[in-house]
């Protein structure tokens, strides 16, 4: 208590440095709260885009399907599987796709385009498409010959909403197959792929047009958490038909560069940590060796008053923990304002075109919004009280060891 | 006149010239190779026919018929309509010299098929596009001899054809078998490396508008075994009257 009393009194004496100090480590918390929330917002959309919105949790397709993209490569019994993952504890939501290629466009201009044939109700129900429509609506549950097309590829075919977009390709019986659909809405998903190059139409309309009656490419299935992968996978594959098994993966195998991808996640917040922490290590280390070097005198007329060497140690020491609190309440406070500004405002990081940022096929919305993880505060906190005092112990062993004679006659 | 093997536009596309020469010989004696090169560009030369016809497409995972019409005139220009099943009704292909335009109906739209889609199926059948507008100029490209003759009344005529060395032909060799009965009984393509390609046969001879010839053409692609590709034809009229305004554009849609 006495030490704490002390300690408390020589911060204050040294107003100036003390409140610097502590603005810098304050400062420098505030920053790591700030970029923790913002990776972790941009990582969330990434995650969104890669995993809830196309990989999902687990997937089910034909064995050949990965390797060959077949047309023909269709989930063996899929209507009986749906109805039987439909009875899974584990499985929250499922949505069946077909997908095929076909040549699309107006009057005027054409492109290849994929094909994806989704069950709206479904869809919505695994990836809230609906939140993803910038124009128009998202099919209709049972309203038949609709299309749905990602917006640059709208803006590509010089299409509107309500006018027909003309499909043709070839059906899996070999049969030319050409069919027009009223264009119902537009979506914007963030994958370059589906954005410039999808048409979703429902799945009875893209199964007449391929010859391929109550036949899907890929189930999607999404459980209770990302992490519950495996247990989902393997709870699928418990009710596939043992003779004819469609081949079941997570979506850290479905797709593992996406998985290494997210997982670099935590490298990146790491090395960010890294950065900001060493700065900070760095001040703290300054501030107490300058405190320890300017105040040799004083050290020494209270090692001649009778403080041993190791109350003094622990004096520095406690001086440290201090002042890093009080960096701890002015970088909680700031870290809390900067927070609560890139959630609820985001940045935005509209390049001149207006769109964001790509990377690796992922177009990340152009304002990014962060998301609040406590445990990124309370890491923040645990390593800044750790550093400083690992800077404070250097300064504070030398303030132990001086010689009160030679430290009072120093000037 | 020389006599008509199959007078619409798969007789010059499949390379038939071959089977026409040897069927036009006389009984009597072997042909000439000189005598052979002009029966076959007699044949190949301006006379209009239509036909009906149905085409069976079978692959390992599917077998599939559609009916069809079709015009043609000469080598160069043919048009091609599918009258059934109802869902491709309608569905046309004109071909005039090497180039191949399809309509679709249901949307109303010509699509010319690109030159990288001319090794493609067409209709998904084991004849391709290039099929249909490859002409074997056999005088120019093809070197021919024959190699076998009947023995008495069961065996066949065989003539063998191989290319020129700077011949536009994809085949190493092409054989071609004619009955004693001087019907064609099935042309076999090989490749360069002398691998069979495919074999096409034919059966059920009938007489037709005066002429008497197979009725039945199957394609049968030596690298999937049990696929083929079917063409039975209904009705067959020679020397009728098609106007050349049939094998326009303007044509295709209608």
């Amino acid at each position: 208590m006495f030490l704490l009393t002390v300690a408390w009194r020589n911060l204050w004496r040294h107003r100036r440095r003390s409140l610097i100090t502590a603005s810098a480590m304050g400062l420098g918390m505030a920053l790591c709260m700030f970029t923790i929330a913002l990776t972790d917002g941009m990582y969330a959309q990434m995650f969104d885009v890669m995993v809830t919105q196309n990989l999902g949790h687990a997937q089910v397709h034909h064995p050949d399907y990965p390797a060959k993209k077949g047309l023909h490569d269709t989930v063996p019994g899929a209507s009986a599987l749906v109805g039987r993952l439909d009875q899974l504890p584990q499985v929250r939501g499922l949505t069946p796709r077909l997908f095929g290629f076909a040549l699309a466009g107006g009057d005027d201009k054409s492109a290849g385009v994929r094909l994806i044939g989704v069950q709206p109700a479904r869809e919505e129900g695994v990836t809230h498409a609906s939140k993803r429509v910038v124009g128009g609506r998202f099919l209709a549950d049972d309203v038949a010959q609709e299309a749905v097309l990602g917006d640059e590829l709208m803006d590509e075919l010089k299409l509107d909403l309500g006018e027909q977009i003309v499909v043709i390709g070839q059906s899996a019986m070999g049969a030319m197959a050409s069919d027009l659909y009223t264009i119902v809405g537009t979506v914007h998903t963030g994958s370059t792929a589906i954005d410039r190059g999808a048409v979703y139409l429902h799945q009875s309309d893209l199964q007449d047009f391929l010859d391929l009656p109550d036949q899907v490419h890929e189930i999607v299935v999404v459980g209770e958490d990302a992490e519950l992968a495996p247990a989902l996978a393997a709870s699928i594959l418990g009710v596939t038909d043992p003779d004819d098994p469609p081949l079941v993966r997570t979506w850290t195998e479905a797709d593992p560069q996406a998985a290494q991808m997210l997982g670099m996640q935590d490298a990146s917040k790491v090395i960010m940590l890294g950065i900001v922490f060493s700065v900070a290590a760095l001040g703290v280390l300054n501030t107490m060796l300058m405190a320890v070097f300017e105040r040799t005198r004083e050290l020494g007329v209270m090692r001649a008053l009778g403080l041993t060497p190791s109350q003094l140690l622990r004096l520095v020491l406690v001086e440290a923990v201090l002042l890093t609190t009080l960096s701890a309440a002015v970088g909680l406070v700031l870290g809390a304002a900067l927070d609560w500004w890139v959630i609820t405002e985001g940045i935005n990081f509209a390049g001149a075109d207006g769109k964001g940022m790509t990377y690796q096929g992922i177009t990340l919305d152009p304002i990014i919004h962060g998301v609040f993880d406590p445990t990124g505060v309370v890491l923040t906190l645990v390593m800044m009280f750790g550093i400083s005092v690992a800077a404070a112990i250097w300064p504070a062993i030398r303030a132990a060891r001086l010689q009160p004679v030679d430290a009072m006659r120093h000037v | 006149m020389t006599r008509r093997l199959l007078p619409i536009a798969f007789a010059a596309a499949l390379g038939l010239g071959p089977l026409v020469v040897a069927q036009a010989a006389e009984p009597a004696a072997d042909p000439t190779a000189e005598e052979l090169l002009n029966r076959v560009d007699d044949f190949a030369r301006g006379d209009s026919s239509f036909a009906k016809m149905r085409m069976t497409v079978k692959t390992s995972r599917y077998e599939r018929s559609m009916e069809m019409e079709a015009w043609s005139k000469g080598t160069e220009r043919s048009l091609i309509r599918i009258t059934a099943p109802a869902k491709e009704a309608g569905v046309s292909t004109l071909k005039v010299e090497d180039n191949i335009w399809n309509y679709m109906p249901k949307v109303d739209r010509t699509i010319k098929v690109p030159s990288g889609m001319m090794s493609g199926s067409w209709m998904g059948s084991h004849i391709s596009n290039d099929d249909l507008v490859k002409e074997n100029r056999l005088a120019d490209e093809f070197t021919y001899a024959i190699t076998g003759r009947p023995d008495g009344e069961q065996g066949s005529w065989v003539v063998e054809a191989i290319p020129k060395p700077d011949a536009p032909v994809v085949w190493g060799k092409v054989e071609a078998e004619v009955g004693f009965d001087r019907q064609p009984r099935a042309v076999r393509y090989y490749d360069e490396d002398g691998e069979l390609v495919r074999t096409m046969s034919f059966a059920e001879v009938k007489e037709f508008d005066g002429e008497t010839l197979p009725t039945v053409m199957r394609v049968e692609p030596a690298d999937k075994p049990g696929e083929y590709t079917q063409i039975t034809y209904l009705e067959l009229d020679f020397g009728v009257a098609v106007d050349d305004s049939r094998f326009t554009l303007q044509s295709l849609r209608k």
